[in-house]
This record gives structure tokens, sequence and C-alpha cells, in this order.
């Protein structure tokens, strides 16, 4: 099911249509069906109205007030004694009681009513009855004639003219059926979006929240279905606040309570090799500087899990400001100068001499920091250092080019994974790290909306890395 | 008149609907590649029937409709015999799945064509007409739209409901080519193998679902019933392996 809302209109309308349909057309076929008995009943009363008066005359006009155009024929034996002006003047040939016939062009319901010779002589006696005493004498002649032929009485209405005057009274009913339907399909719709309201509200909320932002999902207005999840949801957002709330403090506390006994030890551990050489003390398996290269790297590692820590993009709130990167990037060159003469490098800034940016200064530096730092260790006494600037209307490109060992394309991807160092442990370059550089920068990098890739430099060997940073 | 035109849109419409409600199951996201091949092949097809009719219908002694016809129902079912043949290139299976549907609308469509606008003229001139079209596709869009969303529960419930229901509906294509061969005494009918009438009738609503669903007769003769089992069952064995799109 792709979507709550779609599957419950469709089907919804898809059921409605069905049933409302379904039923008009079983209305259609019964009152089609009662039509059709009221106009046969019809025919049986117009059939039985017409006896009484029927030796009046030979031929009489047509019915009035006959939409239907209804034909009747009176017949005494073989001799016509009335029929209306539509009928035909030859008998129409039909069996007793109700039929269909064709004749004058066109299918008839029929209606014959054979009136036994007996019967229809008292007919016409009690009707004579009332008559005057002038048309005695015919009265007698029709008399004679009743008592030995029977009468019959044929009335007819067209077929299509009963269908017709049926199908319109009865499409009227049919109508509204069928033309209310888009009015009920919107109303529908309308409902259920009524109805999936606050599901989208809910889920709106959800994700028009931060990453920082664990405050309890509020609705205004909470279904039954709906409150199990959003307690549940709320619990969980609850739980996930205390949890970055403990690991905050653990990193801050780990940090502190680290870096002080690390500092002490550091302090420490230089103090007795001094003691140690003015003292004359011979460390004969040089066990002593492979402890100090120990405690300086597992503070280096204190110092970096706390850099990724404050630039996780959970915890970091960038403090984006106008800065020159530039300026920044001459500032880390500066700070990290006392390192590259210790190497003998070359390092060169090309491009730009201001390059505004809007970005995070403390996140750049630290990006910075580490790439050229890297890019310091890495390359070998007397090697060279490239930072190249260069800015469009929408990017700002930082190049750094070394002429270091470089590292395998195969590479690129997983030296940006936390803890990884290219080659292990056994780093080939015997420098010490930590393996969490990279991965500083690349969440730095993704802070700012850039990104980062990773080449080969433009000297005989070496790494190149490039950031774009959106201005 | 409203019932007769009622009558005749679920006739021609439903087959072709429940085909494709079924196909839309089966093909799930590939509507992009089903529906463009669906509604250009039925739109050209239809065109080139109805301004051939006469052409057509003299053709063969007279028989040249139901020839055509019986052609549609044979081309309908190798195409879907080869959309499930080729399930493994999904663009191919939906593309050939969504001309199996034009070519079983060529049928039902030139029968509408024939009804609406050469038998009764005009649709539009008769209100009864206009209703029982606007009923009658109603009716068959609603149970379209039903038996989807049930071949959906089912087929996720049952993994061989969808194969059943797409080797019934092939079937049936079969079934009344067989049927219309007979009628035009170009196959022998066979006997009659039994008069069900009485208990679901062919003129009833069910008797319209049954027959667009698998081609429902009361009274099927024997070659009717053998090329519906023959048909069911090679497409039954061909989409065994056939899965639903989640």
């Amino acid at each position: 099911m792709s979507s709550i809302r779609r599957y419950l209109v469709t089907m919804l309308i898809a059921m409605l249509t069905l049933t409302s349909f379904m039923a008009a057309l079983h209305s259609y076929r019964e009152s089609i069906s009662r039509a059709d008995q009221l106009f046969d009943d019809d025919l049986q009363m117009l059939a039985a109205s017409l006896l009484p008066s029927f030796t009046k005359v030979a031929t009489g006009p047509e019915l009035a007030d006959d939409k239907l155009g209804s034909v009747v024929q009176i017949w005494r034996g073989n001799t016509l004694l009335y029929r209306s002006a539509n009928a035909p003047a030859q008998k129409i040939q039909a069996p007793e009681g109700y039929s269909e016939q064709n004749f004058s062009g066109q299918r008839w319901r029929t209606y014959l009513q054979l009136v036994p010779a007996a019967l229809s002589a008292q007919s016409v006696q009690s009707t004579d009855r009332m008559q005057s005493t002038d048309s005695m004498q015919s009265t007698d002649a029709a008399t004679t004639a009743a008592q030995t032929v029977p009468l019959s009485v044929l009335v007819a209405q067209p077929l299509k003219q009963r269908q017709q005057l049926a199908e319109e009274v009865v499409l009227a009913s049919i109508y509204p059926v069928v033309l209310s339907l888009p009015l009920q399909a919107l109303l529908i719709w309308l409902a259920v979006s009524k109805g999936l309201s606050p599901l989208l509200k809910f889920a709106e909320q959800l994700s028009g929240k931060k990453a920082d932002d664990l405050t309890p999902v509020q609705l205004s207005q909470v279904p039954a279905e709906l409150s199990q999840v959003l307690g549940t949801t709320n619990q969980l957002l609850a739980k996930l606040s205390d949890a970055f709330a403990r690991e905050k403090r653990f990193a801050s506390d780990v940090a502190h309570e680290l870096r002080t006994p690390l500092s002490v030890l550091q302090v420490n551990l230089h103090n007795a090799i001094s003691q140690w050489q003015q003292a004359g003390v011979a460390d004969p398996q040089g066990l002593m500087p492979a402890l100090q290269d120990g405690v300086q790297r597992m503070s280096q590692l204190i110092e970096q899990i706390m850099l990724l820590n404050r630039t996780n993009p959970e915890h970091f709130k960038a403090k984006l400001q106008h800065m020159d990167l530039a300026a920044l990037c001459r500032e880390v060159i500066a700070e990290l100068y006392p390192q590259i003469l210790q190497k003998n490098q070359q390092v060169e800034l090309c491009g730009a001499s201001y390059v505004p940016l809007m970005a995070d200064t403390f996140a750049l530096r630290l990006m910075l920091v580490n790439l050229l730092g890297n890019a310091i260790k890495y390359t070998p006494a007397d090697g060279e250092i490239k930072l190249t600037l260069a800015t469009d209307d929408r990017l700002v490109r930082l190049t750094l080019e070394d002429s270091g060992p470089g590292i395998d394309p195969k590479e690129y991807q997983r030296v940006f994974d936390r803890f990884y160092r290219v080659g292990g442990d056994r780093h080939q370059s015997g420098q010490p790290g930590s393996g969490l550089g990279l991965a500083i920068v690349k969440e730095i990098v993704a802070l700012h909306a850039g990104s980062l890739t990773l080449g080969p430099s433009g000297f005989a060997s070496g790494l190149k890395i490039t950031v774009e940073l959106p201005q | 008149m409203l019932i007769n035109t009622v009558v005749m849109f679920l006739q021609e419409l439903l087959p072709a609907l429940l085909l494709l409600s079924t196909l839309l199951v089966w093909q799930g996201s590939r509507l992009k590649f089903l529906l463009p091949v669906l509604l250009g092949a039925t739109v050209f097809g239809l065109l080139l029937i109805a301004s051939q009719f006469s052409r057509i219908s003299d053709f063969a002694s007279g028989s040249g409709l139901e020839l055509l016809y019986i052609c549609c129902y044979l081309l309908t079912f190798i195409l879907l015999l080869l959309s499930v043949a080729f399930a493994g290139q999904p663009h191919w299976s939906a593309r050939l799945a969504g001309l199996a549907v034009a070519s079983l609308l060529w049928v039902n469509g030139s029968n509408l064509v024939l009804f609406l606008f050469v038998y009764q003229q005009n649709l539009f001139a008769s209100p009864a007409l206009l209703l029982g079209a606007a009923l009658g596709l109603g009716i068959g869009l609603s149970v379209a739209v039903l038996w989807y969303q049930l071949q959906l529960e089912l087929a996720g419930r049952w993994r061989m409901f969808l194969q059943l229901c797409l080797s019934l509906l092939a079937a049936r294509q079969i079934s009344m080519a067989v049927m219309l061969l007979v009628q035009t005494d170009w196959l022998a009918s066979g006997p009659q193998l039994w008069n069900s009438e009485w208990l679901l009738s062919e003129e009833s609503e069910y008797g319209h679902f049954f027959n667009a669903l698998l081609g429902y007769e009361a009274t099927p003769g024997l070659m009717q019933l053998v090329g519906f089992v023959a048909a069911f069952l090679l497409l039954l064995w061909q989409s065994r392996r056939l899965e639903v799109e989640k």
C-alpha cells in the first residue's frame, strides 16, 4: 500500500459506485416492470370503461388525453362497432388477454376482452334503459344480435411509446445517482483527508525536526488510533535525549579525567628523562623514548576523539559567519610553520588572496590543521606542499597537494573511515597517528554541505585533496 | 435500452479491465512501460479497425470480423505467454503485457464502437444510452478496482494466487477463440458437456463476471473445455516462478 489516503479513497469510491449503480439498475428493472404492470392495468380499465357505450357509433374520435396513442377496436363477430381514429380498419388479430402484436408499422401491447353473448346483451339492455324512446327500435335490433354473437373489445398501446414513457419516469430517478457520484467522490476525498490529517501533522512534525531537537511531538487533537504511536514516539525521543546528554557528559568527563593524568604523566616522564640524563643513568634498551611516544600518541588520540565528538553533526551547531579562507590558511601555515621548518619543507599558498565564505571558523581551522598537518607529517624532508585557493559564483575550492608517497586509489574511500590508517598500525611512514584526522575533515565538509575528493598530486608523487564549499 | 447498454459495456469492458488489474498487480511499478504501449496500441488498433469495418466484415465470406476477433484472442494469449516468459526482462515483459490488453481491447472496443456509434447512431442522442454507458463504465471500473485490491491482498498471502488469476484470464481468451471458431463452423464443437444455467445464468451479474474472468459458459462444448484447460495448464506452468511486485 503506497498511500493510505489513495487506498481509502479508491476503495470507498469503488464500493460506493458499485453498490449505488447496482441498486440503481435493480431499481430501474423493478420500476420498468411496475410501469408495465400499470400500463397493462390501464389497458384493462380502458377496455372495461368502453363496454357500456360500444353500440353508440361505428367510428369515434381518438381517445382524449392519451399520450400513448392507444387504439381501440370493438367488434361483434365480424362487424366493427367502434374503432378509434388511429386504429386500422381491419380487425387486429390477437389472443384473449395480453399479448404483443405488429400492426400499423410498429409493435403493440394488446389487451383483448371477449364478452360472452349473454353478458353483452345484458349490458346493452341496461344501457339502453336510460336512453330515449326514439332509439328503442335500434336497441331491439342490437339486443337480438348480442344474444347470438360475442363481443370483442381490443385496446392496444404502442410498445415503443410505453417504454419511452416508462423510461422517462424511471431515468429521472436514476440521474441523481450517477450525477451525484463526482460530488460523493469529492466528499469521500475530503473526509479521508480530514481523518488522516492528525497522521500527516504527526509526520510533518517528525520530518521537520532538526537533528538536535528531541522535544516531544505535540498535536492539538490526538485520535485514539494515533495516541499509542505518539506516546511511544515521545518516549523514544525522551530516551534519546537522555542518552545524548549522558554521552555529552561522558565525553566531557572522560576528556577531563584522561587529559589531566596524561599531562601529569608527560611532565613526569620528561622530568624523569632529564634527571636520568643529568645523573648519567643509561637507558640501554631505549624504552623511555618509546614510552614518551606512546604517551604523546595517546594524548593526540584523546584530542582527536574529542574533536570528532564536537564536530559530529548530531552535536555540532555550526556558527556560520563571514570569514576569509585565505587569511585562515595563512594563519594555519604560520601556526604549523615550526614543523615545516623542522623538515625543511617548501610550502606555497597560491590563488586568490581574499576568499570570502560563510562558514564556521573553528571548524574550518580544525579542517585545515588536520589536512596540512597530515601533509607535513607524510611528506618527507625537503618535500613540497602546495595550497591553492580558487573561487567562482557558487563554490570555494581549496586544493592541497604534497610530494609525499600518496595513497593507492583503492584506499581513497576507506581513508575517511574512523581509526583507519593506510597499512594499519605498521604505517610505512612510521608517523604516529590516530586514524581520525580525515574522518573529522569529512564531517566538517559535510557540515558545510561541501564535497571532498582525493586524487594524485601534480608533483612526481603525492596526494591531492580537493575541498569544495558553497559560498 | 439502458439495461442493454449496461450489459454491453460489462460484456465488453470487464474482460479487459480484469486482465489489466491482474497485470497491474504483477507488473506493479512498471506502469511507465505498460501504459504507453497499451494506450498507443489500443487507439491505433481501434482507429484502424473502425476505418476498415466494412472491408473486414466482407472478408472470408462475411466472417471477417469473427476471424479478426479469433486472431485477437489468440494474440492476447500469446502475448501473455510471452510476457510471462520474458519476466526476467521486466521492461519488455511490461510492454508485452500492455500489448496483450490492447489486443483484447481491439475486440471489445470495436464491439463497443459498433454498438454505440453504428447501431445506435449517436451516443449522446439517447439519455438512456448515455446513462447506461455511465452505469456500465462505473460498475466495470469499480469491479476492476476491487478485484485489483483483492488480488494484491491475496497474492501477498498466497503466491500462487496471481499465477492462478493470470492463467485463468489467459485461458479465457483461448476459450473465447474456440467458441468463435465453433460459431463460424471452422471447428467442431463436440458434445455439450453440461448445462449450468440453473446454477449460474450467463445473463446474471455473476455470470458476466465469471465470463470476463474465465470465459464462463453455461453450456460449454468439449473443444472449448479442452482449449481452456490446455491453455490454463500451459500458462500456469510457465508462470510458476512469477513474483508479485512489492
